[in-house]
């Protein structure tokens, strides 16, 4: 029982620290209507923006403050948002604007962005120096800081995301852009300045991923394309455009892949995402709390 | 008419006379078949410099400083020798590509290499080519007697896995889990530590693989903590490790910890001295503080050539590969053989005992060799000797 229990507390570990990651990619998929591979790239680069941020500060063991570390590799995952927006998607857009043109662009920021980072960093892992948080135990069940920090982290990113869309006039205009962007032009939306908007926070939601991973993994090449697997299948199962839907998928997946260690080989568990995803594809296409499409005929 | 007809007859001639010159010189590397000297001593190293930790870069370090050492003194017998070294990332399929390019481009009888799956990728290129592949890193239990061609420096694993599990089992602990890198080392060295427990009295309670690059051991860790081992023999390299030993004692697994000489990485104090506190392992015998040569010599160049102390045992082991290459192509001067792999070969055979760095290396029939072994744990955050060389 303390087994289960155990990988129960890893699973929520897993599924919080790829949550707001999740968020960020149905926020932008919903506005933007293309599966934003570079999102990926957008995680590695908070990965290393948390190791270096780690680097600078007073000689602790910790660091910097976690939230100053938080903050600067939130800000500047946004700025990376920013940047990819202006400098590449837009451009793009006005040349060949579909969903298929821009998943393209998208997977080539991808590749270039794994160049680059092995460029800059090389292909060695760099471990995060050790964290003064410590861990505690209750009934025999090791329930690290990081894991509720992570937990609480997450939490307050989707209560920020739910206010940002629930509760803001530029809220509503990412909605509406998402339900329906023609309408949302004819009523004159502007439409580029939202794509910008959602991308910006998309990308700065990575942030907090990229601090949990960093600090339980430390930094190193090829970690972006993993827990983009992740975030996507949240995003997907939890039902895009969702934020309930991708907190509550993204801590199922976490725990049934966990769960699934009594039986099945760590390296199956990849292979088990997608086959959440799979059911969920053909039995609840939607998702948990995604809404049904209607289709009107004339 | 007879003019051009002797004027053809000049550029021929010219022609054919040079290219007897070039015969006669050689080109590239090639080693000389007819016993005289080549123009150089051309050696391969096929090691890891993108990928796998840093340790691929301290053995080309002290490789290219071994060789310009030997230069310097005036090379070997006059002739220089001249390493070309190759990133083979940890990849078996890009180490037998390597070892391919040494062999037809860069024409080298010799090739260092290092990891255990890259190494024994090399042995049908080297048993076909009649080439030495010399060891300095690579512990996998079955390389020894993998080939004739096969030589190795270092004592292959279990010398020092039997070493840490006779101390934990005088210390008094009985269950062991086994944690390892899903490849051949952990799997050979899992079986060979697994046996010589069970013959020691113990008992294995579950062993575990990962691959490499693995850096999220929280569910295996929670299954080590199911079956409440009293120590774990961890044989995972670099960054791995690392994250294992964190996480370990993050999710409150106190069995203790043993590994071998990848263990001994500058970053594991930067990034997890607490968590590695009293964790054993075995090292090569290496002492930085030796006054007598070739030791001296190695720390001394090292300090004026990159700065600072030798960071690793292997910069040690490779360092001593090249000296041992030396000492075989200084023998068969001595008897005029050519310079090439049987003959290499057939000289390190008959040398058997070089001088080393930590002390003297006497190779065995089965390719491996005896170097001195100590044991050392992490004591107050700092890497410390706790039994000398055995």
């Amino acid at each position: 029982m303390k087994l289960v229990l155990q990988l129960a507390v890893n699973g929520l570990f897993t599924g919080f620290a790829v949550l707001p990651m999740a968020m960020g990619f149905a926020l932008i998929h919903g506005t933007q209507r293309f599966i934003h591979f570079a999102h990926a790239s957008t995680a590695q680069l908070a990965v290393y923006l948390c190791y270096l941020a780690t680097l600078v500060g007073v000689p602790a063991t910790l660091g910097w403050p976690l939230f100053a570390q938080l903050a600067v590799t939130t800000a500047g995952v946004g700025v990376f948002g920013l940047v990819m927006q202006c400098a590449v998607y837009e451009p793009f857009r006005r040349v060949n604007g579909t969903a298929e043109g821009m998943m393209i662009v998208s997977f080539g920021i991808f590749t270039v962005g794994e160049a680059v980072f092995a460029l800059a960093f090389g292909r060695d892992g760099l471990p995060v120096r050790e964290s003064a948080l410590r861990t505690f135990d209750v009934g025999g069940i090791a329930i690290p800081a990081l894991t509720l920090a992570t937990v609480a982290l997450a939490g307050c990113a989707c209560l920020l995301a739910w206010v940002l869309l629930y509760r803001t006039r530029a809220g509503l205009m990412l909605r509406a852009v998402a339900t329906n962007p023609d309408l949302a032009e004819t009523i004159g939306l502007r439409q580029r300045r939202l794509r910008i908007l959602s991308m910006v926070v998309g990308s700065a939601l990575v942030g907090p991923t990229g601090v949990a991973i960093a600090y339980q993994q430390g930094a190193a090449p090829g970690m972006g394309e993993p827990l983009l697997l992740l975030a996507a299948v949240a995003a997907i199962v939890g039902g895009l455009g969702s934020v309930l839907g991708a907190a509550v998928a993204a801590a199922m997946i976490g725990v049934v892949q966990n769960l699934a260690l009594l039986r099945l080989d760590p390296r199956w568990q990849t292979a088990l995402a997608f086959a959440v995803l799979f059911a969920f594809l053909v039995c609840r296409p939607r998702g948990l709390f995604g809404e049904r499409q209607r289709e009107v005929q004339v | 008419m007879v003019r051009t007809a002797r004027r053809r007859r000049r550029v021929l001639s010219t022609l054919v006379g040079l290219s007897l010159v070039f015969t006669a010189a050689g080109c590239g590397s090639d080693g000389s078949s007819d016993g005289t000297k080549p123009k150089e001593y051309g050696i391969g190293a096929s090691l890891y410099l993108t990928a796998g930790g840093p340790e691929g870069g301290w053995m080309r370090d002290a490789i290219v400083m071994a060789v310009d050492e030997i230069n310097k003194s005036g090379g070997i017998g006059g002739v220089p020798m001249k390493a070309y070294v190759e990133d083979n990332k940890v990849n078996p399929q890009v180490g037998f590509t390597v070892a391919q390019k040494f062999i037809s481009v860069d024409k080298v009888p010799v090739i260092l290499s290092t990891t255990s799956a890259v190494t024994k990728t090399m042995i049908p290129l080297a048993d076909k080519h009649n080439v030495v592949i010399l060891n300095g890193g690579a512990g996998t239990p079955s390389l020894a007697n993998a080939s004739k061609w096969l030589v190795s420096d270092i004592p292959l694993i279990p010398q020092e896995t039997d070493l840490l599990l006779d101390w934990a089992y005088q210390k008094g602990l009985r269950r062991l889990s086994f944690y390892g890198q899903n490849d051949e080392i952990g799997k050979a060295t899992s079986a060979a530590a697994s046996a010589y427990w069970k013959k020691l009295g113990g008992t294995v309670l579950d062993q575990f693989f990962a691959d490499k690059g693995t850096l999220d051991h929280a569910s295996t860790i929670a299954k080590f903590k199911a079956a409440d081992p009293d120590l774990i023999l961890d044989i995972q390299f670099g960054q791995d490790q690392i994250t294992f030993v964190k996480q370990a004692r993050e999710l409150g697994l106190d069995a203790q910890i043993i590994s071998t000489t990848g263990f001994k990485q500058p970053n594991l104090l930067k990034s997890a001295a607490a968590a590695a506190e009293g964790s054993v392992f075995t090292q090569f015998a290496f002492d930085p503080a030796c006054t007598a040569d070739p030791c001296k010599r190695m720390v001394d160049d090292w300090r004026e050539r990159y700065g600072g102390e030798v960071p690793h045992v292997f910069a040690v082991t490779y360092y001593d590969l090249v000296y041992i290459v030396k000492a075989a192509i200084e023998y068969g001067q001595q008897h005029d053989w050519p310079y090439d792999g049987e003959h290499l070969l057939q000289a390190i055979e008959a040398i058997k005992t070089f001088h080393g760095v930590a002390g003297d290396i006497t190779i065995h029939p089965d390719g491996t060799a005896d170097r001195p072994v100590e044991l050392w744990t992490v004591k107050n955050g700092a890497f410390t000797k706790m039994q000398d060389a055995t």
